[in-house]
């Protein structure tokens, strides 16, 4: 896979299209936007690779990498 | 005088005093000689182009040794209490729910590396982050707990993929 990064541009449209993806806001000009430049699909690819990586971090790894997580429990578990 | 050279007469200088600064920092002699030993390989890494003439760690040695070490240290420190933390949130599971050793230790490798990838971001911007990749909680209830608004979250989201992703691949030039 092509490990380099892509433009600013391609990088912000890319996010700008995570988020209306997991907003469950998914449209068919997606599909499009994918194809209409290698550039896309690279972002794309590298975005999952990313996501797999995340994934492995497990919910007390989560924890762990949460400052503010931590604080909130530790807070709550006080004030019961 | 090449740079392994250079390195070897810095080394017999100064390695006893860098020793000695940092067991005073880190009160732990184990830890401090592991650290000495990284920062003198790190100069051995380091690049001194000749044209530029002495390398600076030779005009203020044991300033430079100190700028290196500390950055060991902090980063040391950094790392100690990720571990710690997530010990602490094992610990906190059943039984049954606890890898091995093994599987710890390598999930302790993933959690430095994205603890890396996240390095720079607000502690928000890194929260939203963590509980909609790792929790998968809906945006709408991580700008409750967050208390901040949807909108927000989104652009924390955002903040935190550009940094992923510039963390992972770089930037254009």
């Amino acid at each position: 896979m092509n490990n380099a990064p892509v433009s600013q541009t391609v990088l912000d449209a890319a996010i700008a299209w995570r988020l209306q993806l997991d907003a469950g806001a998914a449209t068919g000009a997606f599909e499009e936007w994918l194809h209409a430049h290698p550039d896309h699909a690279r972002v794309w690819q590298q975005f999952q690779v990313l996501d797999r990586r995340l994934a492995e971090v497990g919910r007390a790894g989560g924890a762990a990498l949460n400052p503010h997580w931590r604080f909130r429990r530790l807070r709550d578990e006080r004030s019961v | 005088m090449n740079d392994t050279a250079a390195v070897h007469a810095l080394y017999v200088d100064h390695h006893a005093w860098l020793f000695g600064w940092l067991r005073r920092r880190l009160r732990c002699p184990d830890r401090a000689a592991d650290l000495a030993q990284d920062t003198f390989a790190r100069l051995l890494t380091a690049r001194h182009p000749a044209e530029h003439g002495e390398p600076p760690s030779l005009r203020e040695p044991r300033a430079f040794l100190t700028i290196i070490a500390n950055g060991l240290v902090v980063d040391h420190f950094r790392r100690s209490a990720l571990e710690r933390a997530y010990l602490e949130e094992l610990a906190a599971q059943p039984p049954a729910a606890q890898p091995s050793p093994e599987a710890q230790a390598l999930l302790l490798e993933t959690l430095r590396e994205v603890d890396r990838l996240l390095n720079g971001l607000f502690y928000r911007a890194r929260a939203a982050f963590l509980l909609d990749r790792v929790d998968g909680l809906p945006q709408a209830q991580i700008a409750a707990q967050l208390g901040v608004s949807v909108r927000r979250v989104r652009q924390y989201l955002a903040q935190a993929m550009r940094q992923c992703y510039h963390a992972a691949y770089g930037h254009l030039e």
